[in-house]
């Protein structure tokens, strides 16, 4: 009897354990105050763009932080944790107002963060459109669903470089803007994800496209219906074995998402989004030709709204390599290839794009540059990695799971 | 016989009935069938799901003289099915049915608590069978899962060979995250001693 | 004749006698690893064994996978005054794990207790399938045990505390150190040790570890500030 339960207390505390993650949502503006304010102009936002002293906080963000506007939401960059901060604003009388949350990227803490810029310390100016270099923006921050009470106050330090202000760097999101694992609340290759990227300071999403058993083209990562990526459902096993019907109407993302189609998705990049860059990476070699089709379609209109969007059809693998230059006129095809700089030349790629762990490989990049094509890297993670390729390397984007953290390194350049 | 040679004559008899004992606890194979109910565990929400099924087992265990044996096992596990009529879709309404059920390919060990209870435990691979249909159009799917059971064995010998009893059975998908709990009739054939 | 008769009797009743004491007792000291028995100076005893790992899926990006095998061969030696040293090398081929350090053990008949400390250095290399990658690193597991011996099996539970000392990667031209944190995690396994056959002792276990940075799986480059909770199974052959 003491054999059996002792067994049985051994088992059971072995597998009482899981790897379950507990995310808390902040209350940011309880009382609904930006519903009273109105919106910045496109002018106004400019001015607040660059590098801010923390001058109280410098425990929650580090002694610096980059302040940049994006669409609809000011982000706040740090090199503490990878730390950042999304804020919505709006102003009344003179005073500008923020609400929003501060987050590290690479764990689950956060809270709220709420901040003014008052009317003699650059908020007249801002809301007038007056450049102005005396900015101060003077806030609290609480963790949790605590009650935001902790000082944060940054001051303006200076603009962004010249280098970085003219340069063309592409701060490349991975999976729509992040995975799963980052538990941002919405799922990764998913149209809420798009729409959210460009808060962390992206520029170009990397999407996953695949076929479904019907001819779709769809965005999804893993090759199977599984609990990383979906919630549980009736039908499980190889994605491809299912027609469009049958994945969107049994299948939902993590976060309670419905699988995008690859045409929803690239619509949606185009018409309500400021990305100019799409990395889309062929899971399946099947979905090359409808890539490809719609790829096409989308720069069409693109180029008719005077948009610039570039879209990349991601050669990952030498079957889908040998795939894409079986297709006829692929030499006009814009693609990213990830093989060889042979492979590159002969597949007519535009950017060429190595994994991380060879290096900053500069030679290799410099002579991709002489030969006008341009050089991403995949996928860049660690944060002192992010500094030394940021700061020693030559590449023209980085694709990141943190491009929080890779806007810190890239605007305080 | 003198006395000294009746008296070791005696004693080695009485140690051959010790030595019996170490007979008694020569290697064996055995094979256990293992059939009975199986009820599934999920926390998937749908009213019409059906979660009980059939449950069976085939183990080949190798039984040393100890408490620990060691085997293979193979078997069948329903898992669940569902029917539903006039589902509504954006696509338009469909009738919908879907079932899985499994094969387990596990390597199990087996260690005697008391002479009539097991406790089996294994670990080893799912292959999970997925099929149904929606829009007039197939749903199979086959994948492969890993996991594992625990299992209690009350087993009574019948003969030298054979021994009846009852499994209580716990299984678990990773792949799913689902478990099921199966309560099976097993049959234990002794096939070789040696 | 009679002499012959004797010795023969006498032979049987030997290996019977023995053939039944091996049947009915073993000395759990002399065959068991994980059990924290006392040694005598010089007693050796070692292990080789393979576990396998559940691995987070936030790290290894797929929901349902094992740690391809980890291969481990340990030893324990005894030295005088109840202590041991004990070490020991695991590896998955492209990882290479070395652990040393010395124990003090203490049995009160059935039960018996262990506190050590190991140092391990480990290594990874890996320059196919787009890795250009060496990383290494030095950690530090304080531990305890305790074991309780049965007739036929002992039962013992071992916790260590985890302590990354230091920590290197290079990844072509780029390299970087030190990035982890200096408390690592804990991990808590519980082994049954028992004969499988003859005097042959075999040890199931199971390993629940909870640890920000788990070394088999360096290759995953995992940037999580988390905690992960890995559990581990272990089949292992005493030597």
């Amino acid at each position: 009897m003491k054999k059996i339960l002792l067994t049985i207390a051994s088992l059971l505390f072995i597998y009482s354990c899981n790897n379950e993650v507990d995310i808390v949502n902040p209350v940011v503006d309880p009382s609904n105050f930006l519903a009273q304010t109105k919106p910045l102009n496109f002018d106004s936002k400019l001015i607040m763009d660059g590098v801010y002293e923390v001058v109280k906080g410098a425990e929650l963000l580090g002694d610096q932080v980059v302040i940049k506007w994006n669409r609809d939401r000011l982000s706040i960059f740090s090199g503490k944790n990878g730390g950042y901060i999304i804020l919505e604003g709006g102003y009344l009388d003179s005073v500008i107002f923020f609400f929003g949350h501060w987050r590290y990227s690479t764990n689950t803490e956060t809270g709220a963060a709420s901040f003014y810029i008052p009317a003699d310390e650059g908020g007249g100016e801002i809301i007038s459109g007056d450049t102005t270099t005396t900015i101060r923006l003077i806030g609290t921050y609480g963790f949790g669903n605590e009650i935001a009470n902790q000082p944060l106050v940054f001051k303006f330090k200076r603009e962004f470089s010249q280098e970085v202000k003219q340069g063309n760097f592409d701060i490349l999101a991975h999976r729509g803007g992040g995975r799963n694992s980052e538990y941002l609340g919405v799922s990764e290759n998913s149209i809420e994800m798009i729409n959210i990227a460009e808060r962390f300071g992206t520029t170009g999403v990397e999407i996953d496209a695949r076929l479904s058993k019907d001819g779709v083209a769809f965005l999804y990562h893993d090759n199977d219906i599984n609990l990383r990526l979906t919630q549980k459902s009736l039908i499980w096993g190889d994605i491809e074995n299912f027609t469009w019907a049958q994945l969107r109407t049994l299948v939902t993302l993590k976060n309670g998402e419905k699988i995008p189609s690859l045409r929803e998705a690239l619509e949606f990049v185009l018409e309500e989004t400021n990305l100019r860059t799409v990395w889309l990476d062929t899971k399946d070699v099947d979905v090359l030709p409808t890539s490809i089709a719609l790829q096409q379609e989308i720069l069409q209109r693109a180029a008719q709204m005077g948009r610039d969007l570039k879209i990349y059809i991601g050669l990952p693998a030498q079957d889908v390599y040998d795939a894409f230059v079986a297709y006829p006129g692929f030499q006009d095809v814009p693609s990213l290839c990830e093989l060889s700089l042979d492979q590159v030349r002969q597949a007519n790629s535009k950017v060429w794009a190595p994994r991380w762990t060879q290096g900053t490989q500069t030679d290799a990049v410099q002579q991709m540059h002489a030969e006008g094509k341009k050089a991403f890297v995949w996928t860049l993670d660690e944060p002192s990695y992010i500094e030394q390729f940021v700061n020693d390397g030559e590449f023209d984007g980085i694709l990141t799971n943190y491009p929080t953290i890779l806007s810190y390194y890239h605007y305080i350049k | 016989m003198k006395l000294i040679n009746k008296i070791l004559v005696l004693v080695v008899l009485i140690a051959c009935t010790s030595f019996a004992q170490l007979t008694d606890s020569t290697y064996s194979l055995t094979a256990e069938f293992g059939a009975g109910y199986s009820r599934y565990f999920t926390t998937m929400d749908y009213n019409d799901l059906n979660k009980n099924g059939f449950s069976g087992t085939v183990r080949v265990m190798w039984n040393p003289e100890h408490l620990l044996s060691v085997g293979l096992e193979t078997g069948y596990q329903y898992l669940y099915s569902i029917d539903i009529s006039n589902y509504d879709t954006e696509f338009g309404t469909t009738d919908f049915s879907a079932s899985m059920y499994t094969i387990p390919i596990f390597i199990m060990f087996s260690m005697k608590v008391t002479p009539n209870i097991r406790f089996n435990a294994g670990t080893g691979m799912y292959l999970l069978f997925n099929s149904g249909n929606m829009f007039d159009d197939a749903l199979e799917s086959n994948q492969i899962s890993i996991g594992g059971h625990f299992g209690v064995a009350y087993t009574y010998p019948i003969n030298k060979n054979i021994s009846v009893g009852g499994e209580l059975l716990y299984s678990y998908f990773s792949k799913i995250q689902d478990q099921t709990v199966a309560l099976q009739f097993v049959f234990v054939y002794k096939f070789l001693e040696y | 004749m009679k002499l012959l008769l004797r010795s023969h009797l006498l032979f049987i009743l030997i290996c019977v006698s023995t053939a039944n004491v091996l049947a009915q007792q073993f000395n759990m000291n002399e065959h068991t690893f994980f059990y924290p028995h006392t040694y005598y100076s010089s007693q050796m005893i070692s292990s080789l064994g393979l576990s396998t790992a559940k691995l987070p899926e936030d790290v290894v990006e797929t929901d349902d996978v094992f740690r391809a095998p980890l291969f481990s061969y340990r030893l324990k030696y005894g030295l005088p005054k109840n202590f041991v040293a004990e070490g020991g090398v695991e590896t998955n081929l492209i990882t290479f794990h070395f652990s040393a350090g010395p124990k003090w053990n203490y049995q009160f008949d059935k039960l018996g207790f262990s506190v050590g400390a190991d140092i391990a250095y480990w290594f990874g290399k890996l320059e196919q399938f787009g890795f250009d990658t060496k990383t290494s690193g030095w950690m530090m597991y304080p531990n305890l045990s305790a074991g309780y011996k049965f007739d036929k099996f002992t039962v013992s539970v071992k916790s260590e505390l985890v302590f990354n000392l230091a920590e290197s990667s290079k990844n072509g031209e780029s390299e970087i150190s030190n990035d982890l944190d200096f408390f690592n995690g804990w991990t808590i396994g519980v082994y049954f040790e028992q004969p499988l056959w003859n005097d042959q002792f075999v040890v199931l276990g199971i390993r629940s570890t909870f640890l920000n940075f788990y070394y088999p799986m360096w290759a995953a480059f995992s940037t999580f500030d988390r905690t992960y909770y890995i559990p581990e199974a272990t089949f292992t052959f005493i030597l």
